[in-house]
């Protein structure tokens, strides 16, 4: 658990923190939200004592922390940063490896530890393990970033706008991956943004923040139900609903699919549909592949003559994927549902409109 | 993951343009005759002091030469094909004008026979085509220019060049030549050393307290600026004074002059490369690398020996590659104020009025500066840690 406790911080006459208090429970996520110059990283920096503060005091577990020595308490806490900050003249497995040899771990049991890592951000360790900062993607080094913060299994990860400087695209997974990730590991996270979609996404709890003091710390839900101000309710912004579907994911609302093989003949295909308007085309490797519609029963041919065909890419969605992005892609396609697939593109299920429109209204819990 | 660029292969240009100087200073005076040492003499072109075809085969060979480099851009191994052919016309031209002497020159006479212009221009076209040549093959490959040393050490041994003017002045002191060098070599040497040892210290010091690096650089700067002369100058009256109260300095040979002022001025000149390159070596050092070793825990004691010291070695490197070649050829003026060193020869060249002595004593300080380039090049390319790009020839 950690405490901030009536915390004031001043640079000159600048006063970043007035009187700012918060508490993030054990295993719970936390986002500090708001705009620039509010105090998040500030607020961040208190936690490892990479700054002081002038006045209060911060406790973890109970223990203040202005008693402990600055370097042995940071060893204690992961900590990702926006710029990443890899040391490129190591390896990837030497820079995860950093805070284990600080502690003077066995060479062995570093070794283990960073393979363990990299399988658990998804980087193959023959393949990345000798690699050089300057070799990876921005993607890739961000998540040998939170490796590196995770390498001596800290209790406490504090994060400053770790995807900030990543492509959105980059970014909407290593949302879903680092949501999977906490959803195994529980470690107590405190995370800065300054997208209020990335708040609601990821935080079990959302702090904003304006000027060095609290706004509001609630839940998203709490948060997009009831603002406490027309501070807070500008920041969401007026697209409120939308942006609550960020907190449900695809595979919460999915429902079975109905799929037919793209060698199926046409004429067989009406009893298939069993009164459905239509179904998901299947190559023989499960992939979709396009759709066809009851009206083309009265064809001849196979079914992947007479269906749309489309690029698997264009419509599929991942279960891990926000209700937010779902919506947005069938907008955009102009579509009613669509199709949610697994690794090497299966067919799980799908995903459709009216479902997302019978969503229960603001104030409900996500599953 | 992305692949990193290989470094490109580029100076085909440079060399394609020196070689076709070298073709054109075929048509420079070749050597010079004098009737005796001290004497202007006459200037010979390369027909006249040897068989004209002699004069249209090297120019053919220079013309080869340039056509050689268009061929790089096909294949990377073609580089050391001009590489050879440089280093050849390197040898060629100082032979031929070995051969001329002997034939202009009686045995026991004092006619004087030495390379006159075109002859340089082309040892230096050959020098900086087999540079650049070397540097396309590979950065590292310094044996690449072995041949043409291995040629040079050859002819002397052959007895060739015995009777140009450079090697006869070389034969009359040859003890002496070897006794300047080593003392040349150990007064550079010094200063760098002792200049590595202040200005790693300063240029950490400035990288830690910008207040220091306000008070640092203006001093070293405002050194960079004296002249060397009058920097020796300015040493020798409060040192003579130092050592006349203190006999047991004088007695180690201390002073106003000799080798202690040269030793300080030559420090203090060093001093700025190495302070500079150190500093502007750690604050190169990206401030996201300093935050996050900061914030994983590191003492700062940890963060210099692990992030910072590795990431700017290279750059401190090059500080003290730059102050040892300048050290090199700074140490040449020193003679002046009785530090000895090949400037020795130099300076009494002047005062007799015989340019091949001033060559004598300049042409081993530039191969030393060049020897202890390509050295420095080599320990700077070791201290570039994997992983990090950086081209150093």
């Amino acid at each position: 658990m950690i405490c901030l406790d009536h915390v004031t911080k001043r640079y000159g006459q600048v006063l970043a923190l007035d009187d700012f208090s918060l508490q993030v429970e054990a295993g719970e996520f936390c986002v500090l939200v708001g705009p620039s110059g509010c105090g998040k990283t500030t607020c961040l920096r208190l936690i490892n004592r990479l700054l002081d503060p002038d006045e209060g005091c911060i406790r973890i577990d109970g223990v203040d922390i202005a008693s402990l020595r600055p370097e042995h308490l940071r060893r204690q806490i992961g900590y990702v940063i926006q710029s990443v900050g890899l040391f490129p003249h190591m390896t990837v497995a030497e820079n995860i490896g950093v805070v284990p040899r600080l502690l003077h771990w066995p060479p062995d049991r570093i070794r283990a530890r960073v393979d363990e890592l990299l399988h658990l951000v998804s980087l193959e360790p023959s393949r990345y393990r000798d690699a050089y900062p300057r070799q990876l993607s921005g993607g890739e080094a961000q998540r040998v970033g939170v490796a590196r913060a995770l390498a001596a299994d800290p209790a406490i990860l504090l994060m400053d706008e770790p995807f900030g400087a990543v492509d959105p695209i980059t970014r909407d997974s290593l949302h879903s991956e680092f949501a999977r990730l906490q959803k195994a590991l529980r470690k107590t996270v405190v995370f800065v943004t300054h997208f209020i979609d990335e708040a609601i996404r990821l935080g079990d709890r959302v702090a904003v923040m304006r000027e060095g003091r609290l706004v509001q710390h609630d839940t998203p839900e709490e948060l997009l139900a009831a603002p406490a101000n027309d501070f807070v309710r500008d920041f969401i912004g007026s697209d409120r609903a939308l942006k609550r579907l960020l907190r449900f994911q695809v595979g919460t609302l999915m429902r079975p699919a109905r799929s037919v093989a793209a060698t199926l003949p046409t004429s067989d295909l009406l009893p298939l549909l069993g009164g459905d308007a239509g179904a998901w085309v299947l190559d023989e490797a499960g992939r979709v592949v396009g759709w066809v519609d009851a009206g083309a029963a009265a064809g001849q041919g196979p079914v992947s003559a007479a269906m749309t065909r489309t690029a698997l890419a264009d419509i599929t969605i991942s279960a891990e994927a926000s209700l937010n992005q779902a919506l947005s892609m069938m907008v955009g396609l102009g579509v009613s549902s669509l199709p949610v697939t697994g690794p090497e593109g299966k067919l799980l299920g799908e995903v459709r409109l009216e479902d997302i429109a019978g969503l229960p209204p603001a104030g409900g819990r996500p599953q | 993951m992305r692949d990193t660029p290989r470094p490109g292969s580029g100076g085909h240009r440079a060399a394609a343009l020196a070689s076709l100087v070298g073709a054109a200073a075929v048509l420079l005076p070749f050597v010079r005759l004098r009737p005796h040492r001290l004497a202007h003499g006459e200037a010979l072109f390369l027909w006249q002091a040897l068989p004209a075809a002699w004069a249209w085969g090297l120019g053919a060979t220079w013309v080869l030469c340039a056509v050689s480099t268009r061929l790089w851009r096909r294949r990377r191994g073609l580089t050391a094909l001009t590489a050879l052919l440089a280093q050849l016309l390197v040898v060629a031209p100082v032979a031929l004008a070995g051969i001329a002497a002997t034939r202009l020159s009686a045995p026991g006479g004092l006619v004087r026979v030495s390379l006159a212009a075109g002859a340089w221009v082309m040892v230096l076209s050959g020098l900086s085509v087999t540079m650049a040549s070397r540097r396309a093959f590979a950065p590292s490959a310094w044996w690449l220019v072995l041949p043409c040393l291995l040629g040079l050490a050859g002819l002397a041994q052959a007895g060739t060049l015995d009777d140009l003017s450079l090697v006869q002045e070389y034969a009359l002191r040859r003890h002496r030549f070897w006794q300047e060098g080593v003392r040349h070599l150990l007064l550079s040497g010094t200063a760098v050393g002792c200049a590595a040892l202040l200005g790693l210290p300063m240029g950490i010091a400035a990288h830690r307290r910008p207040a220091l690096a306000r008070l640092v650089f203006p001093l070293t700067n405002a050194v960079q600026t004296v002249p060397s002369l009058a920097l020796f100058g300015m040493l020798m009256a409060p040192l003579a004074l130092l050592a006349s109260s203190a006999p047991w300095l004088r007695k180690s040979g201390f002073g106003g002059i000799g080798w202690a002022p040269a030793l300080i001025a030559l420090t203090l000149y060093a001093l700025l490369p190495i302070v500079r390159n150190t500093y502007a070596g750690l604050q190169m050092v990206d401030v996201a690398v300093r935050q996050a070793g900061m914030g994983m825990g590191m003492t700062p004691l940890q963060l210099f020996c692990m992030l910072e010291l590795p990431l700017a070695l290279p750059a401190v490197v090059g500080g003290v590659r730059t102050a040892a070649v300048q050290a090199v050829g700074n140490t040449t003026v020193a003679a002046l104020i009785g530090a000895g060193g090949w400037g020795t020869l130099v300076f009494q060249g002047l005062g007799q009025a015989a340019p091949d002595l001033v060559v004598l004593g300049t042409l081993p300080v530039i191969l030393a500066a060049m020897g202890v380039d390509a050295m420095m090049a080599s320990l700077q390319r070791w201290a570039v840690p994997p992983g990090v790009g950086g081209d150093y020839g």
